[in-house]
C-alpha cells in the first residue's frame, strides 16, 4: 500500500493532477443544491455511455451503403453480447435526450440561466441541438429501410430553407440524391464532427459551472442584480458553502449510476430498436418515422396548413432555438423564483 | 588620459548603445511575430483549400440523366401500374443498393407509358399504387394521388413527378434524372426546376 502512495505521489508530482482536480473537488457549492440539480451529471454520464459504447459499436459496424446493414445485424444477431451493447446506445441516446431535457426545465423553472450564467445555458442549447442531431444521424446509422427514407424527409425538410435550400439538400445527399457517400458522410457527422464540437462545448459549460458556482436556489424576493449578485454568492458560499465532494457529489455519483444501471436493464430487457427491412429505395412498402423525441414534430407535420408549411419546417424550429438560445439576453436579471416572475 | 576621463568614457559606452539595442529587439520581435503569422497563415490555407475543395465537391458534381431498360414492351399489359426499378446514373462503384431506384409505370396504350416517381411530394416517402381504389397513397401523412398524379387529398403540395418514358427497340426505358426536390424552386446548385404540374 505504502509502495502504491509512494508510486502515486511520484506520478502526480509530475503531473499535478492533485492540484488541479483538488480545488475542483473541494470547491465550495451551494448547501440546498440537492436533488433537483442531478440531471446534468445524469445527462454527462448517458453521454460517456454514448462514448463507449458508440466506440465498442464502431470496432464492428461497417459505414458502407453496401454492408452497414448486414454488420448491424450481426452485431444484434451474432456479436457476443452485441444485441445487449446495441440496446445500450440505443437507451443511453434516449436517455441522453429525456434526462437534457429534465435538466434544461430545471434551469428554467428556477432561472438559473440568469447572470452570470447566461454562457452556462446558451453552451446547454447548443448541445441541446448537438444531442438532437446526433439521435438523428445515428438513427439513419441504423441504414434499413427506415433509414433510408427518413434521410428523404430530412432532405426535403432542408430543401425548404430560402436560398440555402437547395444546398443543403445536396449537402445532406452528398450529391444529387442518395448514394455511396451518404451514408459515409451521416457517419463522419455522428462519429467525428459533432462528437468533436460536443467534447468542447461540454468542456466550456463544465467550466462555467466551476468557473460561476452551481446556481443556489431561488428565493422569493432576492431578485438577480448583476452588481451584486457576485459578492451576495460569495458570501453565501463563506457563510453556508459545502465541499462540492463529496457532500454535493455524491447524489450525482448516486444518481447517475442508477441512470446507467436502468439503461443497461433496458437494454437487457427489451434490446435495441428492430432492424426494418433492408436498405433498398425499390421496397416501397415502407413507413418512416423518426424515433420517439422527433415522433410528435413529424405527426404535426400531417396538420400544417399548405400555405404555412415551409414556414412551420423552418420558422417554428428555428424560432424555439433562438428563443432558447437568446433567453437570458434578454431575461437575465429579477426575480429567480418561478412563482414570482412571468415565463421567463 | 586620466582615471577620471576613462571612466566618463566607459560610462557613455555603456549607456549610448541601450536605446538601438531596444529598437533592434522591437524590430526583431515585430518580424518574429510577422513570419510566425505568415507562416501559419500559409499552412492554414495549404490545408483548408484541398480539405474543402474534397468536401465541397459533391455540392457541384452533377448525376447526368440516363436511359434505363425497365422490361420488355410485352411485358406491360395496357392500363396496368406496376413498380418498376432500375440504376440511377451514380458514378460511386459501392453505392450499391443506394443507387437503385423505383418507379410506378403505367402502360397508357400500345405506344405509351407514364412513369411516376415514388416520392411523395410532400415529405418524399413512397408512395403506394392500390390497384382496387386506382390510387396513390402515401403512408406517412395521408397524401392521395389521383390515377394520374394529381393531389386527391392530404398534405401534398404538388402532383407526383414524372420520368420520361420511351420505348426503344420493343424495350421499354425510363429516363432516369433528378427531379427536383422542391417545385418551382429555380436557385441553387440544383439549377432552375421545371413546374412538375407541367409535367407529362
Amino acid at each position: 500500500m505504502n509502495a502504491l502512495l509512494r508510486l502515486w505521489s511520484v506520478i502526480d508530482d509530475r503531473l499535478g493532477i492533485s492540484r488541479i482536480v483538488k480545488p475542483l473537488m473541494e470547491h465550495k457549492v451551494p448547501p440546498d443544491s440537492k436533488w433537483a440539480y442531478v440531471f446534468g451529471s445524469a445527462t454527462l454520464f448517458a453521454f460517456m455511455l454514448q462514448v463507449v459504447t458508440g466506440v465498442a459499436l464502431a470496432t464492428i459496424y461497417v459505414p458502407s451503403t453496401n454492408d452497414a446493414y448486414r454488420t448491424l445485424q450481426y452485431i444484434s444477431d451474432s456479436a457476443l453480447l452485441g444485441h445487449w451493447l446495441r440496446g445500450m446506445h440505443y437507451f443511453g441516446a434516449s436517455m441522453m435526450i429525456a434526462f437534457l431535457g429534465v435538466h434544461m426545465l430545471r434551469v428554467f423553472l428556477t432561472a438559473s440561466y440568469k447572470y452570470p450564467r447566461e454562457g452556462n445555458w446558451m453552451s446547454g442549447v447548443i448541445l441541446l441541438v448537438c444531442t438532437l442531431v446526433m439521435g438523428f444521424t445515428g438513427q439513419l446509422l441504423r441504414w434499413d429501410q427506415d433509414a433510408v427514407w427518413s434521410i428523404n424527409i430530412a432532405v426535403r425538410q432542408a430543401a425548404r430553407v430560402p436560398l440555402l435550400g437547395p444546398w443543403l439538400e445536396r449537402f445532406a445527399y452528398a450529391g444529387d440524391r442518395l448514394n455511396g457517400a451518404t451514408l459515409t458522410h451521416f457517419y463522419d457527422l455522428h462519429v467525428f464532427i459533432i462528437p468533436a464540437i460536443m467534447f468542447a462545448v461540454i468542456g466550456l459549460h463544465l467550466y462555467l459551472v466551476v468557473y460561476n458556482g452551481i446556481s443556489e436556489p431561488p428565493r422569493a424576493g432576492n431578485p438577480v442584480d448583476p452588481k451584486t449578485y457576485r459578492q451576495k454568492y460569495e458570501a453565501l458560499l463563506k457563510e453556508k458553502g459545502v465541499p462540492f465532494w463529496p457532500d454535493a457529489a455524491w447524489r450525482d455519483a448516486l444518481f447517475g449510476s442508477l441512470v446507467i444501471s436502468l439503461i443497461i436493464a433496458l437494454a437487457a430487457i427489451f434490446g435495441p430498436p428492430h432492424l426494418e427491412k433492408a436498405p433498398d429505395p425499390t421496397l416501397l412498402h415502407a413507413y418512416p418515422r423518426p424515433d420517439w423525441y422527433l415522433l410528435w414534430y413529424f405527426a404535426i407535420l400531417a396538420l400544417s396548413p399548405h400555405a404555412l408549411e415551409s414556414i412551420f419546417m423552418i420558422v417554428f424550429p428555428l424560432g424555439i432555438f433562438l428563443s432558447l438560445f437568446f433567453l437570458p439576453v434578454f431575461f437575465n436579471k429579477g426575480e429567480r423564483a418561478p412563482m414570482r416572475r412571468p415565463l421567463w | 588620459m586620466s582615471d577620471e576621463q576613462n571612466s566618463i568614457e566607459k560610462q557613455n559606452q555603456d549607456e549610448t548603445p541601450r536605446p538601438v539595442e531596444g529598437m533592434v529587439d522591437e524590430i526583431r520581435r515585430k518580424f518574429l511575430i510577422l513570419i510566425s503569422l505568415g507562416a501559419g497563415a500559409f499552412a492554414t490555407t495549404a490545408v483548408t483549400v484541398p480539405l474543402l475543395s474534397f468536401l465541397l465537391a459533391p455540392l457541384f458534381k452533377r448525376m447526368p440523366p440516363v436511359w434505363r431498360p425497365v422490361g420488355k414492351l410485352e411485358d406491360f399489359k395496357i392500363g396496368d401500374t406496376v413498380e418498376v426499378s432500375f440504376l440511377d446514373s451514380s458514378p460511386l462503384i459501392w453505392g450499391g443498393s443506394a443507387a437503385k431506384c423505383a418507379a410506378w409505370l403505367r402502360r397508357d396504350n400500345q405506344s405509351s407509358f407514364t412513369a411516376f416517381s415514388v416520392d411523395c411530394t410532400h415529405l418524399g416517402c413512397p408512395v403506394r399504387w392500390e390497384p382496387q381504389a386506382e390510387m396513390f397513397f402515401c403512408p406517412c401523412h395521408g397524401g392521395v394521388y389521383y390515377k394520374n398524379g394529381d393531389v386527391a387529398a392530404g398534405p401534398p403540395p404538388d402532383p407526383l413527378q414524372q420520368y420520361p418514358v420511351r420505348v426503344n427497340d420493343k424495350i421499354v426505358e425510363v429516363q432516369w434524372k433528378v427531379l427536383p426536390v422542391v417545385a418551382d424552386c429555380g436557385c441553387g446548385p440544383a439549377g432552375p426546376s421545371s413546374n412538375p404540374r407541367a409535367m407529362g
